[in-house]
């Protein structure tokens, strides 16, 4: 998992659970890595 | 003036290369050289397959990544223009099940959500000690057995097949059916009837077993096969639909890791210093970029992924137009100069190796992915550790090469120490 202070799992079916929306900065490389890699492309970063 | 264009067009044709594409027998580790001059030239070539048919290949990083995350690429193959593998495929397109590998859009996120369930984050993690245990066993059993020792029976195929089997809730006494069948359709061109006998006896198995935990479900699932006969029951999947997923999890588990671990321990036996780098951690982010640079080096998955355009799409100055055949090739795509460095050297510490496309990219990418790495950190790191001095006992020219598989690999690797 490259980002788990922002995204967990559901245990149900794997979809991802957005914990913190608004992520402090030192997140942003986590934050960018676990984008490039979601595999559905359902994370967006908005700055 | 027509004639002109006709003769131009028929030359064209002419020169369009056939592919698949050998590689050159003194380079194992390189793809093969004419898809690198393709890749070279351009990010995408028209080429000829088995059929006579003439669809796109794909060898630019940029162009495969995008064309894996475009939904106007299909991967529907009853689809006119799907460039199928072999005769085989082909002629069993109708009879086979739709699967999470052949489906689009709602139906495909459908399937894939069965699938997370046993490849959560939190699930991988949790099999690590087993993993851990099923390596340590493996390895003794080389350790104490008769040297020379062999790597493939030894460790490559029982640590995927043994991990797999206990994820999927499959019993370990049958894997060995199981990998006979699963070889026999994967063959590059597997005739028509073993593609179906293969798969057919695997499909039978695994719907025999997601009933036998329908009549009899455990009281927490834990295994994929419960998980799977968790949904028939809630009468989201069919037992055949279910059976095909179990398949294709099992195939797909199976084989790709066991020839990423022996062709992995090959390339390391190359390379020391790099072997080096994985024996002297005990850094787990070391380890871990260490595999992503094997598996962006190695690309096992060879002859490319295959779509259809269901649109006209533009891309890199061409436009693939709709029915078109799409072939993404991994291998050149991870070695491409534009993306990755020096990409024809192994470099474990190379940064930014995680950006590779040895899983795919976009939605159909991997969906054990996690597991796959899991394995691959915990079999290397532990191999190189426990036996420093393993060494070749023949020349690597006498290694024989899976040319012929979907999932390119060694059959043998002999070894000492």
């Amino acid at each position: 998992m490259h980002a788990p202070d922002i995204f967990d799992q559901r245990d149900d079916d794997g979809v991802v659970i957005v914990l913190d929306e608004n992520p402090p900065a030192d997140q942003t490389d986590n934050a960018r890595k676990a984008e490039a890699a979601c595999p559905a492309l359902a994370i967006h970063i908005e700055e | 003036m027509s004639d002109t264009l006709t003769g131009t067009a028929a030359e064209a044709i002419a020169e369009v290369p056939e592919y698949p594409m050998g590689r050159d027998a003194g380079c194992p580790f390189v793809p093969p050289p004419e898809v690198m001059k393709l890749a070279e030239a351009r990010p995408l070539s028209r080429v000829k397959i088995w059929d006579g048919s003439t669809p796109w290949l794909i060898t630019g990083y940029d162009a495969a990544r995008t064309l894996f995350s475009d939904a106007r690429v299909s991967v529907d193959d009853r689809r006119p223009g799907f460039p199928h593998w072999n005769e085989g495929m082909l002629s069993t397109v109708h009879k086979r099940p739709r699967s999470v590998f052949t489906a689009d859009a709602e139906e495909h996120t459908r399937f894939r959500r069965m699938l997370s369930k046993p490849f959560t984050f939190k699930r991988v993690e949790g099999l690590r000690p087993a993993i851990q245990q099923i390596t340590d066993e493996s390895i003794d059993a080389i350790l104490t057995g008769p040297k020379p020792g062999e790597i493939v029976t030894g460790l490559a195929l029982p640590v995927p097949s043994l991990v797999i089997s206990q994820m999927l809730g499959v019993p370990y006494e049958d894997a060995e059916m199981f990998q006979h069948h699963a070889n026999v359709g994967l063959a590059r061109y597997a005739a028509a009837e073993d593609t179906m006998k293969g798969a057919m006896s695997l499909h039978k198995y695994l719907a025999r077993l997601i009933e036998a935990k329908m009549e009899c479900p455990p009281e927490k699932s834990e295994d994929a096969v419960s998980d799977l006969a968790e949904r028939v029951r809630a009468g989201e999947l069919s037992v055949k639909e279910a059976a095909q997923l179990g398949t294709g999890l099992l195939i797909a588990g199976h084989e790709t890791t066991a020839n990423m671990i022996g062709l992995g321990v090959l390339a390391l036996l190359q390379y020391p210093d790099q072997a080096a780098v994985l024996r002297e951690t005990d850094d787990p982010k070391v380890v871990a970029n260490a595999v992503e640079e094997l598996l962006r080096y190695l690309s096992i998955i060879q002859n490319g992924q295959r779509r259809v355009a269901a649109e006209d799409i533009d891309i890199a100055g061409e436009v693939i137009r709709a029915g078109d055949g799409i072939i993404i090739d991994l291998a050149p795509a991870n070695w491409d100069a534009g993306e990755f460095a020096e990409p024809d050297r192994l470099y474990l510490h190379r940064s930014g190796a995680g950006q590779h496309v040895a899983f795919g990219y976009g939605r159909h990418q991997c969906v054990g992915q996690q597991l796959a790495r899991a394995e691959l950190q915990i079999v290397f790191h532990t191999l190189f550790r426990r036996i420093p001095t393993l060494e070749l006992v023949v020349p690597i020219d006498e290694i024989p090469f899976k040319h012929d598989r979907l999932a390119y690999g060694v059959y043998e690797l002999p070894v000492t120490w």
